[in-house]
């Protein structure tokens, strides 16, 4: 009664759980047109049941695209997915399912017993690969925690409770004299003690010390067997796992039915639990991932209209596995190196824009920490391409960007001019002359290299040679300070005149100015260095880093 | 020592015959390159901050260092970006070990940089002239071509050592058996304007219609590039004059029709401005003895 009242109420939860999540994603905008879901369902879906067919087959059952891209990643994740399938089928509903195929089906039969330890075996070595990856794979040991850690437990605690509970099952004396009470038909005693010694020495029940066993009715115990146990029992020795283990549990299961029981209620409440929360953990992927493939915009397929197109989007971003490819191929990991920001990752940044969609970020320095992670991508689509569930993260990433800048949030190298060096606009502009306060101080962030400011001269040909100085008519007054003037401030330790310079931002890194330079300033290197010092300015205001 | 192609992170998605062209030309010259992942070469973030860039370069190198291999690179910027993290890296070992560190943690080991050259340098010094005159089996037929240089690779030149800053010949030597006729403009050293793109969108394309005009007045009938950027800023910023004049083209393009390939080899639409321009001027050339 228990298992039925627990398998229902997990099977609610899951379901009412799938609902919810989905109702959550489909208010969450992920794009600036709202999203149609019931033109969306029927453009993508229904409209398309070749293609969603196709998929279903090739991507999902099959996974082509996971096996063109890792073999390896595949086998793993075939052995989790088909070791699981073929469990749940042939053991979890074998009794609902088998008997379609095989009327005489039992689950101590054979091909069963060996087939069952096979998938439970396949299983295990999937997620010990798996394991294996991400603790110690690097491009995956990024993005790994306990988010991908929880499915490989629990799925570790069901086959391995599983295969206890059988290895303890065969060695039961109590299931023993419970089969042979309900379906034995002895004539006598000594036929009872025959049956009982097949099982003894045979098929490996551990009987409780003193029990009565007669060697010389084995054969008459193998009649008996073949008579009225075989129909539904074949030798457990063809559990070739659980059998071995068998041997070791003995002792336990002669004991009495403690573990047995504890173990069962282990192996069902793990089942029951990853039920329940399916909708709230990784296992989400077996609904949501397929769904992401089948809704993939191919290269032949023209955009829909713009509801749809945002209806596909938000299936797609729900299809995120989180498996951690994107993030462990991206171009720019070395930025994820030097900063430290989750969100450069796209895996991360992923979760960060669903959170961001569903009002969820209310930190400002999370919502800085965001855009600082998104500005990074250098749009190379690597992502994209190697992503097993198809979803458009190069389309995702220009819009989020594009949206983040909308909302004061530009790349700080396009926000530090209005930040930092408009306020430090020291050049009057009418009369051409600097009006300098205090000297400041050079700060430690302009490092004094070999060749630096201090040796300039005062030649003007830098700025004589820069283009963007060349580009209008009236420098002075249209560009700021030039660069020599810019180089003139440094060595006169006026830094934030410096920063004043519109030029830092209107520097082509060209390096006219330092390949001319007569006493090698390294002046368009100090260009960079002012660049950087003010990103980093600006950021210290407040806003993305 | 085995050569690997740094593509960076614009070719693949956005110029994507710049990669066709490339493979095709090196086979077609018996140059194997291997093809292996790498990360960005830090030219965007350098603006950002100095330590991501000198960690993303020090990744790539990293990486290469790994594969026992060169760096060859069709794209100007990754050239000068990835050289100059080279020498500042060599310069500073401090940055040296805390980059060798962060990368240590993805079980990379860092030890320094690699050779890093642009294609153009490859085909010079491994394939030369000579050989280049004796492979080419079609001519331009006198095409007045822009050769642009751009300004990553030739400068800073103490840092990049590509060829003379005030007057570089590369670019000619590896084109000259192909026929073209380079002309002398104003804009053959200069900028395309592509670095201010984001930050200052109308100087960029002032800059950039400058250099049409420098290559106009000057009689040619096609601008030649060899960096990615160069060859994206010129679709970028549409010709006021109109599409059909002054195609910008790949030098790879231009050099894989000399030396026999089709236009189909090196993703270069038959049908463009620029496929039309150049299909239409080649001729069959015998090859000086």
């Amino acid at each position: 009664m228990f298992f039925d009242i627990a398998l229902y109420v997990s099977l609610a939860v899951c379901l009412l759980g799938l609902l919810w999540r989905a109702r959550k994603a489909l208010s969450a905008p992920l794009t600036a047109t709202p999203s149609a879901g019931a033109a969306g369902f029927k453009s993508i879906f229904l409209l398309r049941p070749g293609r969603v067919l196709r998929v279903l087959i090739l991507d999902c059952l099959l996974q082509v695209r996971l096996l063109m891209d890792s073999p390896l990643r595949w086998a793993m994740h075939m052995a989790i997915f088909g070791g699981f399938i073929g469990l749940t089928l042939m053991h979890a509903l074998g009794d609902q399912v088998m008997p379609l195929i095989d009327p005489d089906y039992a689950a101590t039969l054979n091909p069963y017993l060996w087939l069952r330890n096979l998938f439970g075996l396949i299983c295990l070595a999937g997620l010990a690969v798996a394991a294996w990856r991400r603790l110690l794979v690097p491009g995956i040991r990024r993005t790994s925690d306990w988010y991908d850690a929880w499915p490989l437990i629990l799925l570790a605690v069901i086959l391995l409770s599983g295969f206890g509970l059988e290895g303890l099952k065969i060695a039961s004396p109590t299931r023993y004299e419970q089969m042979a009470e309900d379906y034995g038909d002895f004539g006598d005693d000594e036929e009872e003690m025959a049956l009982r010694t097949f099982w003894a020495l045979k098929y490996g029940v551990a009987f409780p010390r003193g029990t009565t066993l007669d060697a010389d009715s084995l054969e008459d115990g193998a009649e008996l067997n073949d008579d009225q146990c075989a129909a539904c029992h074949s030798d457990p020795r063809h559990a070739w796992l659980s059998w071995p283990l068998s041997r070791v549990l003995a002792g336990l299961a002669r004991s009495g039915d403690g573990a047995e029981t504890s173990l069962w209620y282990i192996h069902w409440l793990a089942v029951f639990l990853g039920l329940a929360l399916l909708p709230f953990t990784k296992f989400i992927h077996i609904v949501a991932t397929p769904l992401s493939l089948m809704a993939e915009r191919k290269p032949d397929e023209a955009p829909a209209a713009p509801g749809v197109e945002a209806f596909r989007r938000t299936i797609q971003a729900g299809g995120c596995v989180h498996c951690g490819q994107c993030s462990a191929r991206c171009s720019v990991v070395a930025d994820w190196l030097a900063w430290s920001n989750p969100d450069v990752l796209p895996s991360e940044k992923l979760i960060s824009i669903k959170a961001l969609a569903r009002g969820e970020i209310a930190d400002q320095a999370l919502l800085d920490r965001l855009a600082a992670g998104s500005h990074a991508c250098t749009s190379c689509g690597r992502c994209s391409e190697v992503c097993p569930a198809g979803i458009d993260l190069q389309s995702l990433w220009l819009d989020s960007k594009a949206g983040l800048s909308d909302r004061g949030l530009p790349p700080v190298v396009l926000d530090a001019r209005e930040k930092v060096t408009a306020p430090n606009r020291n050049l009057n502009m009418a009369t051409g002359y600097l009006t300098p306060p205090m000297a400041a101080g050079l700060p430690p962030e302009i490092k004094a290299r070999p060749n630096d400011f201090h040796a300039c001269f005062t030649c003007l040909t830098c700025s004589n040679s820069c283009p963007v100085v060349a580009a209008v008519e009236d420098p002075a007054r249209e560009i700021g300070l030039m660069p020599h003037q810019i180089m003139h401030c440094l060595g006169l330790g006026l830094v934030e005149e410096a920063l004043g310079a519109d030029m830092i931002w209107d520097c082509l890194t060209c390096y006219h100015c330092q390949e001319a330079c007569p006493q090698q300033v390294a002046v368009a290197d100090l260009l960079y260095d002012l660049r950087n010092l003010a990103c980093d300015r600006a950021a210290d205001q407040g806003g993305p880093r | 020592m085995k050569r690997s192609i740094f593509w960076g992170c614009k070719i693949p998605e956005f110029l994507p015959d710049y990669r066709t062209s490339t493979l095709a030309v090196l086979k077609r010259l018996g140059l194997p390159v291997v093809e292996m992942e790498y990360g960005c070469c830090g030219y965007p973030v350098r603006h950002r901050d100095r330590f991501a860039f000198l960690v993303s370069a020090a990744r790539n190198f990293a990486l290469a260092a790994r594969a026992g291999v060169e760096i060859i690179t069709p794209c100007k910027c990754c050239f000068g970006t990835l050289k100059a993290a080279a020498m500042m890296l060599e310069a500073e070992p401090d940055l040296t070990l805390e980059a060798a560190r962060l990368l240590a943690a993805e079980g990379l080991d860092f030890r320094g940089p690699v050779p890093v050259r642009h294609l153009l340098q490859l085909i010079r010094d491994e394939i030369g002239p000579e050989q280049l005159e004796e492979r080419t089996v079609r001519s331009l037929d006198g095409l007045p071509v822009a050769l642009s240089y751009g300004c990553h690779a030739l400068r800073p030149s103490r840092v990049t050592d590509f060829d003379d800053p005030l007057d570089p010949k590369i670019f000619e030597t590896v084109l000259a058996a192909a026929g073209v006729k380079p002309v002398d403009w104003a804009g053959r050293l200069g900028c395309c304007g592509n670095p201010l793109a984001e930050r200052n969108p109308e100087l960029s394309a002032r800059l950039t219609e400058a250099k049409r005009m420098a290559a106009a007045q000057a009689g040619a009938e096609a601008i030649c590039l060899a960096c990615t950027y160069c060859r994206i800023q010129f679709d970028s910023v549409p010709d006021p004059a109109g599409s059909d004049t002054l195609p910008p083209v790949l030098f790879t393009q231009l050099l894989g029709l000399s030396l026999g390939l089709e236009p189909e080899d090196l993703g270069l639409d038959p049908n463009s401005t620029g496929g039309r321009l150049l299909t239409g001027r080649m001729i069959d050339r015998i090859p000086a003895d």
